[in-house]
């Protein structure tokens, strides 16, 4: 069934639009950027946008940075909203559980899918913006002729290239983890509802409730169990040396996103009438 | 029939039941504290170790500040610190070699102590500044903050002030001791100083400043820490390629306060007598005073007519109360820990800024000469 | 055909909220028949066949399909059996072939080779075998309903629960559809289709049962159900005759056309020839099976009538 799932992922027309629109942003934003030379003062604007025009290796930190806020979660909402929910709307749903799928094999070949999609979406981000990124800044100050220099950390002491794919790596893995949170809770609010919109819906709402909390100092009890709290931690692991602790705490919150979440697409599925 | 319909209400419920265990287990893991254990603390001792030492450290701190001070211009990052979470990194191998790293969500700042000078690195102008001398007083800023630092320059402040033992408190992952220090002066806002620090070494870990009534509003806690001596390539700046490498002098500072080319202070304001101030003698701040000791303390800073009378319209709009004075328009503005007040006339302004009462600052905002520049 | 239930429901029930959709269903289908389940739309049809299958999770009452209780066993059963449910349904955006082909692998079992045989043998018996590259969505009705039919087949299943197999078909794939289900049958394979098209019904099964709000209020063989009704129909040049010599029990006159009451139409025929009166046509009247589920059955639910205060 994991199989299955993984090719009808791939054969959606709709998958391959998020992955292109997700690469296309940054790739828009680096012409703007190394066309105008209008890069947004320091401290300002996305996180690493202005020490990019200096370093295009920085860019797919950048990238990540820009799409992270809004247009990653869009796409995992809309991908992990469709996961039951879709295959209920279309029918497939009743032929998929009389073939027969196990209910719960099937909630877990979902999940994989998803979590397929949102690793392969950072980790295009990464790899377009990469060559993006050095197709118009170059290589940064520090570049031996024709080669790849180092990048400057957050911390100033320079991050050498094997180490910058050793960290952004991890990067993608994090951020990767950190989608799949999202990606479990649109799976549970996809097997609430036949609709595949009403749950991508549901997850949006929990992405700009989560955020608009954020700020809120009423709200700073309950800040660490916010799923959009720990999504810029990996800003921490461009540091010298590296700080785990945020990004440790992020990776345990997100883990739990998703093994309640999951449990709960569980619990409530198991027993559903299929009435679609 | 009614067998078939209870199995399935329970294997639904069981199923739910499940779940919600999972992830109370998972909410209380992260929330319910370890208890500490219990731990034998004298506190007068405790203050005399923490004094005592810089025990060599690494590790990462959150302060977090609710001061609700109103934004003065050109201190923004200061007030900051004050009024939102600041994120640190520590590296401490000893009073005079360390580095300290502000977190910020796109960048870093930090300042390295090496051999008596100091070095700032800054991310988002991606330069270095090598800073010589030392001004007597500068402004706050996220070093400051880090519990062992904040922890020794509040007990340093009042060494006369009562303590008495808190108790132990799970910080860290270690088992904190505890103390209270109770300002005696009346005039301070600041109620209590409660400090928590390793039995070992006695490194603070976690320090809180609250008013006389109300939650504290300063808190500081090392999240995690390691008793290691960082390792000399932490503690040296990188200059990376590209960046700019600048030098500035501390007393620059005070060139700009010259300029404004202010009276000297009084030596008495509000019944409170003018500390001396310390510093390279090329880093003297004129028209810069300090009045009064321990934690009732409050400066006075000229600034000029523009900016004082911002801060005046920015504390009138956040609540403050405006002074009567012969000439020009003035303001005091209570929060609960800091007491702001300000001054401004037709050619010259200031600031007045401390952990006092707001009476205690109005009544030197009254008692200042009319300022009038020199001739 | 061995005494065997293949379908064996006992007290099914299941009811959303205040409405009972199916009402204490007690229903037995021997292995190897061809059953019909009829009634109107709403009366509980395709609630009855989720529950067979274990979509629907009954309020109380069980079901045993293939000897086993559903819906615990299902991963044991379901591969025995193939279902349409209410519609076919298919990823839209692939082609036929793919669709099985996924669908296949989703289940357990098999090796690739097998599985690549298996979808070619189905869509060849359900007139798809030539099938090209183009989306479903691409699809008219009656390929739709052909595609979700092979894909109720891959397995070769005991038991075929087909939920209005032959919508959208053209008389002639209606045609074909009754002979693929019944060389089917004769395979082997027990038929469970559901249906409001009494004549589809009539044709092909050998039982029948009738469901009205969601009760199951007759299951009969369609032999017992169409018995003599005791009356014959008659047509003849001289009907005035036929009157004057079976006075009383003419039922009905309609120009040459009588319904006369008789239990033998032979002694009937032998009585008229002596008498010397002309037969046309003579033919001992049966019940339709529309006749007997209209008059079993009340409205359904897809009618509102006002009702009288």
């Amino acid at each position: 069934m994991i199989g299955v799932e993984l090719g009808l992922m791939l054969r959606r027309r709709r998958v391959w639009l998020c992955w292109v629109l997700l690469c296309a942003l940054p790739a828009l934003v680096a012409v703007l950027l190394a066309t105008t030379r209008l890069a947004p003062a320091p401290g300002q604007g996305p996180a690493f946008l202005s020490a990019v025009v200096s370093n295009g290796q920085l860019f797919p930190a950048a990238a990540l940075a820009l799409v992270l806020p809004v247009f990653l979660p869009i796409t995992v909402a809309v991908v992990a909203g469709d996961a039951v929910a879709g295959e209920a709307s279309s029918g497939m749903l009743r032929y998929l559980l009389v073939r027969p799928v196990g209910r719960l094999r099937l909630l877990v070949a979902k999940l994989v899918s998803t979590a397929a999609f949102v690793l392969i979406a950072v980790a295009l981000v990464t790899l377009t913006s990469y060559v993006v990124g050095v197709a118009a800044f170059g290589f940064g100050p520090g570049a031996s002729l024709g080669g790849a220099g180092g990048i400057t950390s957050l911390s100033g002491a320079v991050i050498t290239p094997g180490e910058l794919a050793v960290r952004t790596a991890a990067v993608v893995g994090y951020l990767a983890l950190c989608m799949l949170a999202l990606g479990a809770i649109g799976l549970f609010f996809s097997t609430l509802t036949d609709s595949p919109l009403a749950a991508a819906l549901g997850v949006l709402a929990v992405v700009v409730t989560s955020a608009s909390l954020l700020p809120l100092d009423a709200a700073a009890a309950l800040r660490f169990y916010l799923p959009t709290t720990h999504w810029l931690a990996w800003i921490d692991l461009y540091r010298v040396p590296i700080l785990w602790t945020a990004v440790r705490q992020g990776a345990e919150v997100q883990v739990s996103y998703v093994l309640v979440a999951f449990g709960a697409a569980w619990a409530n599925f198991a027993t559903k009438d299929v009435t679609s | 029939m009614a067998v078939w319909r209870d199995v399935a209400a329970q294997r639904f419920s069981r199923r739910w039941l499940l779940v919600a265990a999972g992830a109370a287990g998972l909410v209380a893991a992260g929330a319910v504290p370890w208890p500490a254990g219990a731990v034998d603390v004298d506190a007068t001792a405790l203050r005399r170790r923490i004094l005592g030492s810089v025990p060599p450290h690494v590790g990462y701190a959150e302060s977090t500040g609710r001061l609700g001070l109103p934004q003065i211009p050109q201190l923004e990052s200061a007030i900051a610190l004050f009024t939102s979470t600041t994120r640190i990194r520590a590296f401490v191998a000893g009073s005079d070699r360390w580095r300290v790293d502000q977190l910020t969500p796109a960048g870093e700042r930090d300042t390295y102590r090496l051999d008596g000078v100091e070095y700032v690195w800054d991310f988002g102008g991606d330069q270095l500044t090598r800073v010589v001398g030392e001004a007597p007083i500068r402004l706050p800023r996220a070093a400051d903050l880090l519990p062992p630092e904040l922890a020794r320059r509040l007990l340093r402040l009042a060494p006369a002030d009562p303590v008495t033992t808190l108790p132990a408190r799970r910080v860290a992952g270690r088992t904190a001791m505890g103390l209270r220090l109770t300002p005696s002066d009346p005039a301070t806002t600041i109620g209590t100083v409660d400090i928590w620090a390793d039995p070992a070494t006695a490194l603070p870990l976690r320090v809180e400043v609250a008013p006389h009534t109300g939650p504290p509003l300063l808190t500081s806690e090392l999240l995690e820490v390691d008793d290691r001596t960082p390792d000399p390539s932490e503690l040296t700046p990188a200059v990376p390629p590209g960046a700019a490498t600048v030098s500035t002098s501390a007393a620059d500072v005070s060139g700009a306060l010259r300029q404004l080319d202010a009276p000297p202070p009084p030596a008495q304001l509000a019944g409170r007598s003018r500390m001396p101030l310390s510093g390279t003698p090329d880093a003297r701040l004129p028209g810069v005073g300090i009045y009064g000791t321990g934690l009732a303390a409050f400066a006075l800073i000229p600034a000029t007519a523009d900016l004082a009378g911002r801060v005046v319209d920015n504390a009138a709009v956040a609540g403050g109360t405006m002074v009567e004075v012969p000439s020009g328009r003035a303001v005091r503005l209570a929060t609960p820990l800091v007491s702001v007040a300000a001054r401004t006339s037709r050619r010259s302004g200031v600031l007045l800024i401390g952990t006092v009462v707001p009476e205690l600052l109005e009544q030197a905002v009254r008692e200042l000469p009319a300022r009038r520049r020199r001739a | 055909m061995t005494a065997e239930d293949v379908i064996r429901t006992t007290g099914l029930t299941k009811r959303y909220g205040r409405v009972t959709a199916v009402d204490g269903v007690d229903l037995r289908v021997p292995a190897g028949a061809r059953f019909g389940l009829l009634g109107p739309n709403g009366s509980g049809k395709t609630t009855l066949v989720r529950m067979l299958l274990g979509l629907v999770h009954p309020t109380s009452g069980s079901v045993e399909l293939l000897g086993h209780a559903m819906p615990r066993h299902a991963a044991t059963v379901l591969p025995r059996v193939g279902a349409l449910v209410e519609n076919p349904a298919a990823w839209p955006h692939l082609s036929g072939r793919t669709n099985l082909r996924l669908l296949d692998a989703a289940g357990r079992g098999g090796r690739r080779r097998d599985r690549r045989a298996r979808v070619e043998v189905a869509l060849a018996r359900v007139g798809l075998g030539g099938v090209d590259r183009r989306p479903v969505r691409a699809y008219s009705l009656g390929m739709r309903q052909r595609l979700g039919i092979a894909a109720a087949l891959l397995r070769g299943p005991e038991l075929l629960l087909l939920d209005e197999p032959t919508n959208g078909l053209d008389p002639r794939g209606i045609g074909e559809m009754r002979d693929l289900l019944v060389a089917l049958n004769e395979g082997g394979t027990t038929v469970v289709l559901s249906s409001h098209l009494l004549t589809e019904v009539e044709a092909l099964c050998t039982r029948v049962g009738v469901m009205d709000a969601g009760r199951l209020v007759l299951t009969e063989d369609l032999d017992a159900l169409r018995v003599p009704t005791g009356r014959v129909l008659l047509r003849t040049p001289d009907p005035a005759a036929v009157v004057g010599l079976l006075d009383g029990q003419v039922v009905e006159r309609s120009g040459n056309v009588l319904v006369v009451r008789e239990d033998d139409p032979a002694a009937l025929n032998t009585r008229l020839v002596s008498a010397g009166i002309d037969v046309t046509e003579l033919a001992p009247q049966r019940r339709t099976l529309e006749q007997v589920v209209l008059g079993l059955t009340g409205s359904g639910s897809d009618r509102v009538d006002g009702r009288a205060r």
